[in-house]
């Protein structure tokens, strides 16, 4: 009877209390016409990444990063020290989370495209905390 | 009725509820009148996820030595075939990808060696979310 008294005042859900990622924020980073670099994301406490690209000069993705808003963006690089790049064409596509977890743990960050752009392009972020 | 209750205020999304990922960043600094070609020691805490911007060097690769306790035994962070976890990072102004850094993440103390001697005090930030 005890053990039944324990069960009734358990929340339904007992198993998805906790602390569960937030969804389905998205954040914009834009690149301007004959520009190649974005302004800064703030991807904060998010750790699992997509990006979603809209039409683009056909051209391939890197990032640059920051500890503040306002400091200094630096290339992300990978182990050898080669910056790392995503190739993306001419965009309309999303990229996959794993591909992107070199950006995990960074907060600041702006998008680098290889080729100046011919128009205004908006990529969207989608974080999960 | 008491879990009808319950079910009544939960809020709608209550499946998006929860905590974002605490973030934090940690410079770690070598200190060239202390020891020229090692940190001090940073903590790392319950951080899981692990970036590093590494400053303007002298050119330079990154190993890492752990501990588990902040005065114990710093030792060489290694992969599983036995080789020094390396960054070739030159002469530095850049970021390292969280996935080449993947290997510290279950450690809480650790320092960083350069594999040539600095010239000048040397601030390397850890960007940490939790």
């Amino acid at each position: 009877m005890q053990q039944h008294g324990q069960e009734y005042t358990r929340p339904r859900d007992y198993h998805l209390q906790g602390t569960i990622r937030k969804t389905h924020r998205i954040e914009d980073a834009t690149i301007g016409i004959q520009e190649t670099l974005s302004g800064a994301v703030d991807l904060r406490g998010y750790g699992l990444i997509g990006l979603a690209l809209p039409d683009l000069d056909n051209c391939s993705l890197g990032f640059q990063v920051s500890d503040i808003e306002a400091g200094t963006y630096v290339p992300l690089c990978n182990a050898g020290g080669v910056p790392v790049a995503v190739i993306v064409g001419t965009g309309d596509r999303v990229i996959a989370t794993e591909d992107l977890g070199m950006l995990a743990a960074y907060r600041w960050v702006k998008v680098e495209a290889s080729k100046a752009q011919n128009a205004i392009r908006t990529l969207h972020f989608i974080v999960k905390g | 009725m008491l879990q009808w209750q319950h079910e009544y205020w939960r809020p709608r999304d209550y499946e998006l509820q929860g905590t974002i990922r605490k973030t934090h960043v940690v410079p770690c600094i070598i200190t060239i009148s202390e020891d020229d070609d090692d940190s001090a020691a940073v903590d790392l805490r319950g951080y899981g996820l692990v970036g590093l911007i590494v400053p303007t060097i002298d050119a330079a690769d990154l190993t890492f030595y752990m501990s588990e306790t902040e005065a114990g035994t710093y030792r060489l962070l290694t992969d599983g075939a036995g080789a020094a976890v390396t960054m070739t990072t030159g002469a530095g102004a850049l970021a390292l990808d969280t996935t080449a850094l993947a290997g510290l993440s279950a450690y809480r103390w650790v320092k960083i060696h350069t594999s040539e001697v600095q010239t000048a005090d040397r601030t390397f930030n850890f960007i940490l979310k939790g």
